[in-house]
C-alpha cells in the first residue's frame, strides 16, 4: 500500500466514512467526524502506522488530506 | 510490547468462542481521554465482555454524577452501569496545589486540601445514591517537576510531602467504601517511564495529557481490578519443568547437569520459583504438566538442594508422555476448576499452540528458555492473578486442592491432535549420514536418555567406523516445522547380517518426543532394510531408569514378541498428518 492509500484507510477508520468519500481533496470541512478530537485520535494513528512523530505545527497544520500526505512524505524523507 | 490501534482493530474482529457478556463502562473525567476507549474495549474482550463505553462531559465529573446529560441525552451512568472509571487531574482541578504550590498561604493551602477531599466524597456519594457500580479514581499524579526540587522530599510541608499526605487520605475516604478503589497511577508511570507516559503536544490545545502507550497501561491496569471483581481473575498455574522451572532436561542432564542456583546459572530459574511460591502463599494453585519420567521429576523435588518450590506446593500433577492439551484438561477436572481460570506457561512452541489450539480458553505464556533471566518479570508483570482479597483461605487453598484431586487419574484424550499436528507442517527427512552429521550423531547417542531404546554411547570415531563399514547403515533424521528448522534430531544405526537388518540403535531427542516422529523414523528404516533386500528387522529394547516410555515401541508397531518385523510381507506406514517424509 503506498502512502495515499495508507493516509486514506487511517482517515476512514477513524471518522467512520466510507472509503468513496475521502480523496486527495478532502478537507476537515468536508468530514463531519472530524473534530478536535477526532483529530487528535486521527494524528496518533497515523503516527503509530508511519513510525513516525509529527511536531505542534504539523499537527495543527494537517487539515486537509493533501497536506497530511505532503507531511508524512517529508517525515518519511520521500520529498 | 506496545499495543497498536490496528492491532486492537484486528482482535476486536475476531469472533469470540461464546456470546460476550455486555460490560457497560462511564468514564467521568476532567481531562481528554476519549482515547482511552479502545484499550477499554480491548482488553473487556480479553476478558469475555462487549465493553459499552459513554464518556462523560469535559471537566463535568460532579455534574455527571447529578444527572447532567451526554452527548447522545442520555444520562451518563444509571444503575445498569457495571463501572465508572474516573480520570481526575489535579492541575484542572486545583491549578495553585499542582502547579503554583509556592504561593499559597497556609490558611489557602488548608483550604484547597479540604476542597479536594470535599470533592472526592461528594462524588462519590453522588455516584452511589444512583449505582453500585464499580468505582475506579485514577489517583493524583506527583508531580514530577518539584517546586523545590530535590529539598522536596526532605520537607514535611513541600508540596510533594503535602500531596503524598492528601493521597493518604483520598485512600482513607475509599477504604471506608464498597467497591470503590484509589488507582495509583505511579504504577502504570513507573511501568513505561515518565517520559514515555506523557504526550504534551495535545496538553495545552485539547487537554489531554496521555500518550496511546499510557492509556493502554492505564486501561490494562483498570481490568485487572475489573476482572478481580468480576471473578475472571486466574486461579491456576501450569507449569513445565524442564527449562521452565529449570535449565537444561532432567531426563538427559539428570540432577547433576540442570541448571537451578541462587548465584550463577539457572539464577533465573531459581527466581521465578521464588515468585512461584510467593503465588502458592497469595492462593494461586500451582500445577505441574511435564513429558518426564515422574520420579526423574519428583527426584529434582526431593533431592535438589536448590529446589524452593516443593511437593506441598503442588495441588495437582500430570507428568507423562501424553499431550499436553489433555493433561490440562485432567487437571481441570480433578481440581473442579474451570479451565478459564488456568495459566499454561512453557518454553516450547509445539506445546504452547497445541494448548491455545485446543483450549483456547487457558492463557497460554511461551517463555524462552534462553532469557529465563526475565522469566520473573513475565508472570509479575500479567496481573493475572491479581485478587483484592487476601485472607486465610487464600493461604490454605493449595491443601484444599490437594485433597480435591486425590490420587485420580483421568485418561480421556483428544481424539483430534492428529488435526492439530497436521497444522505444523511437519517435514521429515531421512537420510545416510555422511561426514557433517556424524558430529551430532555421536553427540545425540551420548546424551539422549529418554527415547533411546537401547542407550549404547558412541564417539565420533565409532559412527564413522559405522559409516564406513558396509555391513551398517547409519541414518540420521532431520525435522522441519513452521516453526523452523530443528537439525538432526534422530538417529538410527542397523548391523546387516544374513536375511536380517539389527537396530543397533533408535533414538529420537527429547524435544521432538510426542508428535509420531518415531513411527516415520521407523519406516524409513523398513526402507533401508529392504534396499539390503533383508527379509527381517530385528529390534532391540535395553531397559534403563531412564527410557521406560519406549519399552512397548516395537510392539507398538507390529513386532512380533521377539521385536521382529518380517518385512517382506509387512511394514511400518508413517503416521498421516506429516507434510512429507522423505527417505533419500
Amino acid at each position: 500500500m503506498d502512502i495515499q492509500e495508507k493516509v486514506i484507510q487511517v482517515l476512514v477508520n477513524v471518522f467512520q466514512v466510507s472509503p468513496s468519500k475521502i480523496s486527495t481533496k478532502t478537507t476537515s470541512d468536508d468530514v463531519e467526524k472530524w473534530d478536535s478530537m477526532n483529530h487528535i485520535n486521527m494524528i496518533l494513528v497515523l503516527e503509530q502506522e508511519f513510525g513516525i512523530r509529527y511536531d505542534e505545527e504539523q499537527v495543527v497544520s494537517m487539515l486537509s488530506v493533501e497536506e497530511i500526505i505532503d507531511v508524512t512524505k517529508g517525515m518519511l524523507g520521500l520529498q | 510490547m506496545y499495543l497498536s490501534l490496528s492491532d486492537i482493530q484486528q482482535a476486536l474482529k475476531q469472533v469470540p468462542n461464546s456470546k460476550l457478556q455486555g460490560y457497560r463502562i462511564a468514564v467521568l473525567r476532567n481531562i481528554t481521554v476519549e482515547s482511552i476507549i479502545p484499550y477499554l474495549q480491548y482488553y473487556a474482550f480479553k476478558s469475555g465482555f462487549e465493553a459499552n463505553v459513554s464518556v462523560g462531559n469535559y471537566d463535568n465529573i460532579l455534574q455527571d454524577c447529578h444527572g447532567s446529560l451526554g452527548a447522545d441525552n442520555k444520562p451518563i451512568f444509571t444503575s445498569d452501569t457495571d463501572c465508572i472509571l474516573i480520570y481526575f487531574k489535579l492541575e484542572n482541578f486545583s491549578w495553585s496545589l499542582a502547579r503554583d504550590f509556592l504561593s499559597l498561604s497556609p490558611e489557602q493551602l488548608e483550604s484547597e486540601l479540604e476542597r479536594v477531599l470535599d470533592y472526592v466524597e461528594q462524588t462519590l456519594q453522588a455516584i452511589r445514591k444512583q449505582s453500585s457500580a464499580i468505582v475506579l479514581w485514577h489517583g493524583l499524579e506527583i508531580p514530577i517537576y518539584k517546586s523545590l526540587g530535590i529539598l522536596e522530599e526532605q520537607l514535611p510541608d513541600s508540596q510533594t510531602s503535602t500531596l503524598k499526605r492528601l493521597e493518604v487520605q483520598m485512600k482513607d475516604i475509599f477504604s471506608r467504601l464498597t467497591n470503590m478503589f484509589y488507582v495509583d497511577l505511579t504504577d502504570c508511570i513507573t511501568q513505561i517511564g515518565i517520559n514515555s507516559f506523557y504526550d504534551n503536544r495535545f496538553w495545552y490545545f485539547s487537554a489531554a495529557p496521555y500518550s496511546l502507550e499510557a492509556l493502554n497501561v492505564i486501561a490494562k491496569n483498570d481490568f485487572k481490578y475489573i476482572n478481580a471483581l468480576k471473578g475472571k481473575n486466574k486461579k491456576c498455574l501450569v507449569l513445565d519443568c524442564d527449562n521452565t522451572l529449570w535449565g537444561g532436561i532432567i531426563g538427559e542432564d539428570g540432577i547433576d547437569g540442570i541448571k537451578l542456583s541462587k548465584h550463577g546459572p539457572g539464577g533465573g530459574f531459581y527466581d521465578f520459583q521464588q515468585e512461584l511460591v510467593s503465588l502458592h502463599h497469595r492462593g494461586v494453585v500451582l500445577t505441574l504438566c511435564s513429558k518426564n519420567n515422574e520420579e526423574d521429576v519428583w527426584e529434582v523435588f526431593d533431592m535438589h538442594p536448590e529446589m524452593l518450590l516443593k511437593r506441598e506446593h503442588i495441588a495437582a500433577y500430570e507428568i507423562n508422555w501424553e499431550d499436553k492439551a489433555g493433561n490440562i484438561k485432567n487437571i481441570s477436572k480433578s481440581l473442579k476448576l474451570g479451565l478459564d481460570s488456568f495459566v499454561f506457561i512453557d518454553d516450547s512452541p509445539f506445546e504452547t499452540n497445541m494448548v491455545r489450539e485446543f483450549l483456547p480458553q487457558v492463557e497460554v505464556i511461551l517463555v524462552d528458555s534462553k532469557q529465563s533471566f526475565d522469566y520473573r518479570q513475565v508472570i509479575g508483570s500479567t496481573g493475572y492473578f491479581d485478587s483484592l482479597q487476601y485472607s486465610d483461605t487464600d493461604r490454605q487453598r493449595t491443601k484444599m486442592y490437594q485433597a480435591e484431586s486425590g490420587r485420580r487419574k483421568l485418561q480421556k484424550r483428544f481424539d483430534c491432535i492428529d488435526e492439530f499436528l497436521e497444522k505444523l507442517e511437519m517435514e521429515v527427512t531421512v537420510k545416510f549420514a555422511e561426514e557433517k552429521s556424524i558430529q551430532r550423531i555421536a553427540q545425540l547417542t551420548q546424551r539422549t536418555n529418554q527415547f533411546n531404546l537401547t542407550t549404547k554411547r558412541y564417539s565420533e570415531a565409532d559412527i564413522k567406523k559405522f559409516v564406513d563399514n558396509d555391513a551398517c547403515d547409519v541414518l540420521c533424521l532431520s525435522l522441519k516445522d513452521k516453526h523452523g528448522d530443528a537439525g538432526i534430531v534422530g538417529a538410527v544405526i542397523l548391523h546387516f547380517s544374513g536375511d536380517t537388518a539389527e537396530i543397533d540403535t533408535f533414538l529420537l531427542s527429547c524435544r521432538v518426543i510426542g508428535r509420531g516422529i518415531e513411527k516415520a523414523f521407523l519406516s524409513c528404516v523398513v526402507e533401508a532394510a529392504r534396499l539390503r533386500k533383508v527379509e527381517i528387522v530385528q529390534g532391540e529394547y535395553l531397559p534403563t531408569s531412564k527410557n521406560q516410555q519406549v519399552s512397548d515401541f516395537y510392539s507398538r508397531c507390529g513386532f512380533d514378541e521377539k521385536l521382529r518385523l518380517n518385512i517382506m510381507d509387512n511394514g511400518v506406514d508413517a503416521p498421516p498428518y506429516f507434510r512429507s517424509v522423505i527417505f533419500d
